[in-house]
């Protein structure tokens, strides 16, 4: 192997993870993981450098063949397979892998490696026929749109018009054959080493697709980056009894307790737990299954955990008893995981409280915050639907929009209950405080006002009937002005008024909010404290309230580089009025943040600018000391 | 006139004159005449509440408007803008699953605001197409193509609001009207076919 490709070709377990502008972001992190001792499907990253190389000669340096053989042939040892066997066939994925996030680029090919003789040797390792040529269709579809740029709906009609039998699906392969040779005038490569020579220039190429240049014009990327193309052995988690795969945390993501939770399927591929079509188990499955592969797991997810020093989840197979992790990550959190997680890294001594606090989002401690129906009262369930906006509301019922805007009008809290929302509901959605549907889910219009909004809302009640003057929840039945309780988090409605509580208190909430009072210089006044302002490090007189993106812009544009600008978001415009006043912010103009009641709206996006002040209400002061405290420690943030 | 103005109202709830002037394509002057007229007749009325101000239909206009539109359904109509409205529908839920993982973006997540925006501009393209085979029946449906591509625009000069918001002529309130004018004209109903 010439010296000069040597770095242009690397395996995982040969590089530098810290090399992230060569190896790409993808290829980084599975070098890292390689690093930290875990079981990585075996692999290797074609550098950026080639991807430069491609795009200036318009094909592949001619060293780099010789380079994938050599990295192939290991691969090959390791697994015991080889690309093309047909009775041991080694399948592999191709992935592109940019150092920086990069949409618009061919993303990945699976089981690349069959074809019409290696597809038999799947069927008899997997025992399951329709699953390996399930793969191959899956493969030529793939193929057939990202390598050879035919038309998706046309792959897609070739690939859906037999049945999901087996013999259907050879029916599916001979069209999908057939019209790629159409389509692109040659055949797909049935010699596998060319199947993944075209992949790979295919990733390369996607670079310069119309697409990935726009995002980079847009976004600033620089041209010159290149990608890198990341080819990792494919492990199946349905070969037998003692394989499967599934999800795991270090710590529960829903309640951030400290104890190893997640989802496993037995005899299942890739996909399967993910799109949810199945009932998955817990890992105790895992370990009943494949007790070595749950041991390693054990180790894997102590080992993520440390490196990282945050809650992480790793993506793993078992492949006949033994243990693959495919992907490691920092992991999504509920807000009270998020809080729960950072106060006790700090007592572990994991993190700090300056790093604690810049892992809390204030939209996280929001919902946290925010009242609920008391746990503990009295009251009827009259239904059950899908949670499709977050929070809690109490009031009265109006069944149409024009009551619901009479009774908001006269003061009352209103709750509007409709079969399902038109659009002349909105006016009625905007007076109400929350909204209950007959039909419809998480994506019906109904859901995206309600969100957009951030009224509370249940949808798709379960045996809710609804006409102008009535709503029958099952034996329940309720007319205009009847109290009534909705609860848009768990997707609950009851009969009327649960009294609103603030959640039990929670000492991990206390104890975050004492590391920020004393990691933060920004003030924070409360409203009703006027004092407060007077003393501030910026000229009160002189503020300008703004409310709207408009107002910033005209205050921007006033010319007055002295006055402080009081953002005072108002509901439908507060992530705009954010947006501008973050860039005023960051341009070292006094900036105060006002956190009021229309908050929840405006702060889901909130940008983390060099704020000047928080001036927060009494109840919202929380929030703004979490706000000021995250500002400081994590930096200007955001556009 | 008369129709479309009524038919506005049905669609939007509470419209403001400068608004309608611009949904109906009539001069403020005219359309005031119209109004007025029809108020006389008790079809439509002026409301005020703390939050919005503008005209609307009253029961009567409820139900003038309902009679009208059936009376305007021809056996043409139908067989011709059926099509039309299944390819409708098939981006509906594109539209509306689009709308909801906006909503769930994160402020960091620059690529995927993008790729949204994005893949909302390849909708709107197969909507324009839809929309425009509307017009040939109905040339009211020319009207959501252009306050789409308005919708569209404002939301690639940066301002999001345009994506999904509420109070603004966004994409989503856009979409959401357009169906319901479809649903509305051809007679359809929206638990039979199971799309809200």
């Amino acid at each position: 192997m010439a010296t000069t490709t040597r770095a242009d070709v690397v395996s995982f377990d040969d590089a530098d993870p810290g090399d992230v502008g060569r190896l790409g972001g993808k290829g980084a992190s599975l070098v890292e993981m390689r690093r930290l001792g875990l079981s990585v499907p075996p692999g290797f990253i074609i550098s950026t450098d080639v991807c430069r190389r491609y795009l200036h000669d318009g094909r592949l340096p001619e060293a780099i063949g010789a380079a994938v053989d050599a990295h192939l042939a290991d691969v090959e040892r390791t697994l015991g397979r080889r690309l093309g066997d047909p009775d041991a066939p080694l399948l592999v994925s191709v992935r592109s892998g940019a150092p920086v996030s990069m949409p618009g680029m061919m993303d990945t090919i699976l089981d690349l490696g069959l074809c019409d003789e290696t597809v038999d040797g799947l069927a008899r390792a997997t025992s399951d026929e329709p699953f390996a040529w399930d793969c191959y269709v899956r493969l030529l579809v793939a193929y057939g749109s990202i390598v050879r740029g035919i038309d998706a709906a046309a792959l897609n009609a070739a690939a859906h018009g037999s049945s999901d039998e087996a013999d259907g699906l050879r029916r599916s392969v001979r069209s999908l054959l057939a019209l790629i040779d159409e389509r692109s005038g040659r055949p797909f490569p049935q010699d596998t080493r060319a199947q993944l020579d075209e992949a790979i220039a295919a990733v390369f190429a996607s670079w310069d697709s119309p697409r990935a240049k726009k995002y980079r014009t847009y976004a600033g990327i620089d041209d010159d980056l290149g990608t890198a193309v990341v080819v990792q052995a494919m492990v199946f988690g349905n070969l037998g009894e003692t394989s499967g795969t599934g999800v795991a945390f270090t710590r529960d993501p829903a309640t951030g307790a400290r104890s190893s939770y997640g989802d496993f399927l037995a005899g299942a591929q890739g996909d399967d737990v993910v799109a949810g079509e199945h009932d998955v188990g817990s890992l105790d499955d895992c370990r009943a299954i494949a007790p070595d592969a749950f041991a390693d797991l054990t180790r894997a997810l102590d080992v993520v955990e440390r490196a990282h020093r945050d809650m992480c989840e790793i993506e793993f197979t078992v492949e006949r008893g033994r243990l693959w992790v495919l992907q490691s990550r920092v992991g999504q959190r509920t807000g009270a995981a998020a809080v729960r997680i950072a106060t006790e890294m700090i007592s572990e001594g994991v993190i700090d409280p300056a790093e604690a606090i810049t892992r809390i989002h204030p939209s996280a401690l929001l919902h946290l915050r925010a009242p609920v129906l008391d746990p503990d009262a009295h009251c009827e369930l009259i239904g059950r639907g899908v949670p499709a906006s977050p929070g809690s509301a109490v009031g009265r019922v109006a069944l149409t929009p024009s009551r619901a805007e009479e009774m908001a009008a006269d003061g009352t809290d209103v709750i509007l209950i409709r079969p399902f929302t038109s659009p002349d509901d909105v006016a009625g959605m905007i007076a109400a405080g929350g909204i209950v549907t007959a039909h419809g889910g998480r994506t019906s219009h109904a859901a995206v006002v309600a969100r957009g909004m951030d009224r509370p809302a249940v949808c798709g009640v379960t045996g809710l009937a609804v006409s102008d003057s009535e709503a029958r929840f099952g034996s329940a039945t309720l007319r205009d002005g009847d109290e009534i309780s909705i609860d848009g988090t768990r997707g609950a409605v009851y009969r009327g008024i649960v009294s609103r509580v603030a959640p039990a208190s929670d000492p991990r909430v206390e104890t975050l909010l004492t590391h920020c009072d004393s990691h933060r210089r920004i003030p924070v006044f409360t409203e009703g404290d006027p004092t407060g302002w007077a003393d501030g490090p910026f000229d009160a007189t002189a503020a300008i309230v703004c409310r709207t993106r408009e107002d910033v812009e005209r205050a921007l544009r006033s010319g007055d580089r002295d006055a402080t600008l009081v953002i005072s978001p108002n509901e439908s415009d507060g992530p705009a009025a954010i947006a501008a006043a973050t860039h005023a912010a960051n341009g070292g103009l006094p900036v105060i943040v006002r956190v009021d009641r229309s908050w929840p709206a405006a702060v889901r996006r909130l940008p983390l600018a060099p704020w000047t002040a928080v001036v927060a209400t009494d109840e919202g002061s929380w929030a703004a000391r979490l706000l000021a405290a995250t500002s400081e420690v994590s930096g200007p943030k955001g556009q | 006139m008369t129709f479309d103005v009524l038919h506005a109202l049905r669609l939007k709830g509470i419209v403001a004159i400068e608004a309608l002037a611009e949904l109906v394509e009539r001069p403020i002057d005219a359309l005031q005449a119209e109004l007025d007229r029809l108020a006389e007749e008790g079809l439509v009325r002026l409301r005020e509440t703390p939050r919005l101000a503008g005209w609307s239909l009253t029961p009567e206009g409820h139900t003038r408007h309902g009679q009208e539109i059936t009376g305007h359904r021809t056996p043409e109509i139908v067989s011709s803008l059926t099509p039309v409205y299944e390819g409708f529908l098939r981006l509906n839920d594109r539209v509306k699953a689009l709308s909801t993982s906006w909503q769930q973006l994160t402020a960091d997540d620059q690529a995927g605001r993008w790729e949204a925006v994005e893949e909302l501009g390849e909708v709107h393209e197969e909507a324009a197409a839809i929309l425009i085979a509307a017009a040939g029946v109905l040339p009211r449906f020319r009207s959501y193509e252009r306050r789409l591509a308005t919708a569209l625009e404002q939301l690639r000069a940066g301002d999001e609001r345009f994506f999904t918001g509420v109070t603004v002529d966004s994409f989503h309130t856009v979409w959401f009207e357009c169906h319901e004018d479809l649903i509305q004209t051809l007679g359809r109903d929206r638990v039979q076919e199971g799309s809200f």
